[in-house]
């Protein structure tokens, strides 16, 4: 299930990753696969380009640990679309995700960088 | 729920159709409006998007329960499969349904008879008692000794009581003759079953002593008299009916119900008071929490009391229990062993459909071997394409089972009532209320499931297991391969159990011709034999006086050489014991009352002594005449006659006036049975059998004997040729000879079908082998001749197998047989001849069209 940067930047994403960032993406408001996978993109400053075979996985199997409904709705654009949200229990989720991030940041780094 | 998640999937899958679509429409929007025309921003869109199937694809299986996907693909793929080859598939499930209707029919019958009727409210608490004597004997209750057990015990909420004799009524019904079987029971009785009538009441306390007496008629009475719904009120024979049983209730204690229960007090009264009268069986029920164990100590220690207080009627008998059926106590044990044999037969059968749908099977993978390479080339796991292949196979099962178990239930609606003739009595209607319960359904899922496995695995194995290089360049298959091995195993087997069941055919009618030829002691055949018994209440002189008249006057009609009074042979007589003066030798035996011209009529040859004389009065010395085995028995190497005994209960002293030759008295698979005659003119019975020998055939004296018995109102019951009583007497062997032979010729024309399959495609299989023979200059009887030798191989093999579990199971019950012998070369040799010769001819015949192919052709098209 690797997500991988598609250009000269290859960034493979670790493990369980991906769904961290697209939890995190949705705390900002409902939104849907198209527009998720374009705020990563944009977010990681072009590095990660989430494939649509990642993506659409891990969509359902977040809604399938409840972490995130859906539900049908019309895009700005006036399109039918399926837009995410985030649950509380997502809102949990992601800010357990984020302290351990932070720490695997921290280790990672320290690890990388003896003092 | 497996269906909801069905449902809710194709829900998911619709959203998940269009939530791509969605994603595409957004990115085809979005490429517009950066300027790039709507083709190639559609294009681009989807090049972008990437593989779209396998991302749903891969997005499903987060859904989890792929398996269940699979399994949906394989359950819309079998029936294609299926209906593409019909043929095969509807011998398959015609093969199948068959054993299987045999398995479903065969329990709920034996259900029927061996568990009580359903209509008994609780029948786990329903217990049987009836009396055992020191030999071990069952044997029947007093009523003095029922009313003692009943108000004394404290392990039982109730006993209820019925005669085992049934009653045959002569009646008038809507200005008609008619005949109805009457069962007394006592008006406790349906209290103790629980039952609850279909119309009316049934018998409430009281009723054993109403006057007039009232009665109860049977649903399947009810039915026979033409189900009139306004029938409480009327008048059968002298009883005023009040119910109507439900149609559940189709038999109690002793079997079937007949026609009419009437009231205990229809008896003559005798019986009622006198404690050596024993005509009762009892049936009671437990006291909730109250175990048979608890219940049998109780009644052992009652019948001890007894014993105790009245020891000259109730000394050695015990009450036993046992579980309640409609059965008699004794009838348990022979039953079981009928069902079981019966089921044993059932299940052969079922193999032998197994097989044949095995091989059906296996004849479909074969013809499946390039489309499994080709799946398994591109990828498919064996195990999925096993499944595959079960699934279809399940499917032919479950059809199979679905229908037979229809059909099953359509034959049990039409036999639920079978009216069925007693050769004396008349007419009896039999309610058979044989319910397809959930032991029956469970049976059935059962069947299903061992059909399943036994008929798809192999084929499965085989077909996913090709060898694909062979297979897609058309490989010639060679005789003598793994494969091969395996089919011929499953025809040897399907031979061995065809031959089986032909062997249990054979014994069956050998010994019920053994039975027919056996020696039954008399050397008369023209006999015309008919109960008689004066009215109800007459004396013992006029009774006598009844009797010379009914003899006078059959003598008198043309063509009767001979007449006289006794019991036929056959005719279960009364049993008891038999001691030698000086309290010596003990045994049971058998006795018969009969007259001074007995033994001349029926041929019963003297072998010491005399037989009785008009000397032999009322005063004189009580004598008797006995028969070999029990004058071997109790004066072995000396003469009998002149030899006094102590017989009877009370026992009396009797004097041996002559020895008889042995005869069958019980039933004709019995040998050495004492036995013993009283002189009718010492010893009335209110009832005998009036036997006449006639100068030509004694089918002809039937309706003149019938005619003057009637002119002296002597009962009801029909005159009967000896031939026709003991045809009768043959009738569980009969009726379970014809079910063997039933089941055996399903077993040979399933067998058939198996085997002309198995050869069709064996040899099909081999066209190509043999077009290349053939081109070499092989002949084609050459090559037929090949074939042949092969199947003689194959079918020798397996019909010796079956031979030798025949051999096996004729030692196993050889007891059930008559005049068998381990090794019945009069069966066996026959079987195995006919086995051979259909297996050849069926080779021969599915092998022909092949053998005679154009061999170029067949080399091309393999």
């Amino acid at each position: 299930m690797g997500v991988t940067g598609r250009y000269k930047n290859r960034i493979e994403l670790l493990q369980g990753t991906l769904d961290m960032l697209i939890l995190q993406t949705l705390q900002w408001g409902p939104q849907h696969g198209h527009r998720i996978g374009l705020a990563i993109r944009a977010n990681s400053g072009e590095l990660l380009h989430v494939e649509t075979g990642s993506l659409y996985p891990a969509l359902h199997r977040l809604e399938r640990q409840r972490w995130i409904k859906s539900e049908w709705k019309l895009s700005e654009n006036n399109q039918r679309a399926k837009y995410y949200r985030l649950t509380a229990a997502g809102k949990k989720q992601l800010s357990s995700e984020q302290s351990r991030w932070k720490l695997l940041v921290k280790a990672i780094a320290k690890a990388m960088r003896p003092a | 729920m497996w269906w909801k998640a069905f449902f809710r999937r194709r829900q998911l899958e619709q959203e998940l159709e269009n939530e791509i679509d969605s994603h595409l429409a957004i990115e085809t929007q979005q490429r517009i409006a950066r300027g790039e025309s709507p083709a190639d921003a559609q294009r681009n869109s989807r090049k972008d998007f990437g593989n779209a199937a396998l991302v749903k694809e891969i997005t499903r299986d987060t859904w989890g329960r792929r398996w269940l996907d699979e399994i949906f693909q394989d359950l819309s793929h079998a029936p294609r499969v299926l209906r593409r080859r019909w043929k095969l598939t509807a011998t398959a499930i015609f093969s199948l349904s068959i054993a299987m209707t045999l398995g479903v029919a065969s329990l709920s019958v034996g259900n029927t008879f061996l568990l009580l009727p359903p209509a008994a409210a609780e029948p786990d608490r329903l217990v049987t008692i009836y009396a055992r004597t020191a030999g071990g004997d069952a044997g029947q209750v007093s009523y003095p000794d029922y009313k003692y057990f009943r108000e004394n015990n404290h392990v039982f909420t109730d006993i209820g009581a019925a005669p085992t004799s049934i009653q045959a009524i002569q009646t008038n019904w809507n200005g008609s003759p008619l005949n109805v079987v009457g069962r007394p029971v006592s008006d406790n009785y349906f209290s103790v079953l629980g039952i609850r009538p279909y119309l009316g009441r049934l018998f409430s306390p009281g009723d054993d002593t109403a006057k007039p007496p009232v009665a109860v008629i049977t649903y399947s009475g009810w039915r026979r008299l033409g189900a009139d719904p306004n029938i409480i009120g009327k008048v059968i024979g002298s009883s005023t009916i009040v119910g109507v049983t439900p149609k559940e209730f189709t038999g109690s204690l002793y079997g079937v119900n007949g026609d009419l229960f009437t009231s205990l007090s229809e008896d003559n009264a005798s019986w009622l008071t006198q404690r050596d009268q024993r005509r009762l069986v009892l049936i009671a029920r437990l006291k909730p929490g109250i175990t048979r164990r608890q219940a049998q100590a109780e009644m052992r220690a009652l019948s001890a009391g007894l014993a105790s207080t009245y020891p000259k009627e109730d000394k050695d008998l015990t009450a036993v229990l046992t579980r309640a059926t409609q059965l008699a106590p004794e009838m348990i044990p022979p039953a079981e062993l009928i069902v079981s044999i019966l089921l044993t037969f059932v299940v052969l059968v079922l193999l032998i459909a197994c097989a044949n749908v095995a091989n059906l099977l296996l004849a479909i993978a074969v013809g499946r071997r390039q489309e499994a390479s080709i799946k398994l080339a591109l990828g498919v796991q064996r195990g999925r394409l096993i499944r595959q292949f079960l699934t279809e196979s399940a499917m032919i099962c479950a059809a199979s089972a679905v229908l037979a178990y229809v059909i099953a239930a359509g034959l049990m609606a039409r036999y639920s009532v079978i009216t069925f003739e007693q050769p004396m009595a008349g007419a009896i209607s039999v309610g058979l209320h044989m319910t397809l319960d959930a032991t029956v359904a469970g049976f059935t899922v059962a069947l299903m499931l061992i059909a399943i496995l036994a008929t798809g695995l192999a084929p499965a194995l085989y077909a996913s297991s090709p060898n694909l290089s062979q297979v897609l360049s058309g490989e010639i298959a060679v005789g003598g391969t793994r494969k091969n091995v395996r089919r011929n195993a499953l025809v040897i087997a399907q031979v061995a159990a065809c031959t089986l069941g032909l062997v249990g055919m054979g014994l069956c009618e050998r010994s019920l011709y053994n039975l027919r030829h056996a020696d039954i002691g008399v050397t008369g055949r023209n006999l015309v034999g008919v109960w008689v018994g004066p009215h109800e209440g007459a004396s013992e002189t006029q009774g006598k006086e009844l009797y010379a008249k009914v003899h006078e006057d059959v003598s008198a009609l043309p063509g009767v050489e001979s007449v006289a009074l006794g019991s036929l042979p056959l005719q279960s007589y009364n049993e008891v014991q038999a001691q030698l003066p000086d309290g010596g030798r003990k045994i049971s035996v058998t006795t018969s009352v009969v007259d001074n011209d007995y033994f001349t009529t029926i041929g019963i040859r003297m072998l010491a002594g005399r037989a009785f004389s008009p000397a032999d009065i009322e005063n004189s010395p009580e004598v008797v005449v006995v028969n070999r085995t029990m004058a071997d028995a109790l004066w072995p190497g000396q003469d009998a006659p002149g030899k006094s005994l102590l017989a009877g209960t009370p026992l009396r002293k009797v004097i041996v006036i002559g020895v008889a030759a042995d005869g069958k008295y019980g039933d004709l698979g019995e040998s050495g049975r004492a036995a013993m005659y009283y002189a009718l003119s010492q010893h009335y019975v209110p009832f005998i059998t009036l036997i006449a020998r006639t100068s030509g055939d004694p089918r002809l004296w039937v309706e003149p004997i019938d005619k003057t018995k009637r002119a002296l109102d002597l009962g009801p019951f029909r005159p009967i040729t000896i031939d026709d009583w003991i045809n009768f007497s043959l009738l569980t062997e009969r009726i379970t000879a014809w079910c063997v032979a039933a089941l055996s010729a399903l077993g040979l024309l399933l067998a058939i079908v198996g085997l002309f399959g198995a050869v069709s495609y064996f040899v099909s299989e081999r066209k190509k082998e043999f077009g290349i023979r053939a081109a070499l200059g092989a002949e084609r009887s050459a090559l037929l001749r090949m074939v042949l030798r092969e199947t003689f191989l194959i079918a020798g093999a397996g019909i010796a197998i079956g031979i030798l579990f025949g051999v096996g199971t004729t030692v196993l019950l050889r007891s059930q047989f008559y005049g068998i012998s381990p090794v019945e070369w009069t069966v066996l040799l026959p079987v195995t001849a006919a086995m051979m010769a259909v297996s050849l001819l069926i080779a021969y015949f599915s092998a022909r069209p092949w053998v005679a192919a154009d061999p170029l052709e067949a080399v091309r098209h393999a």
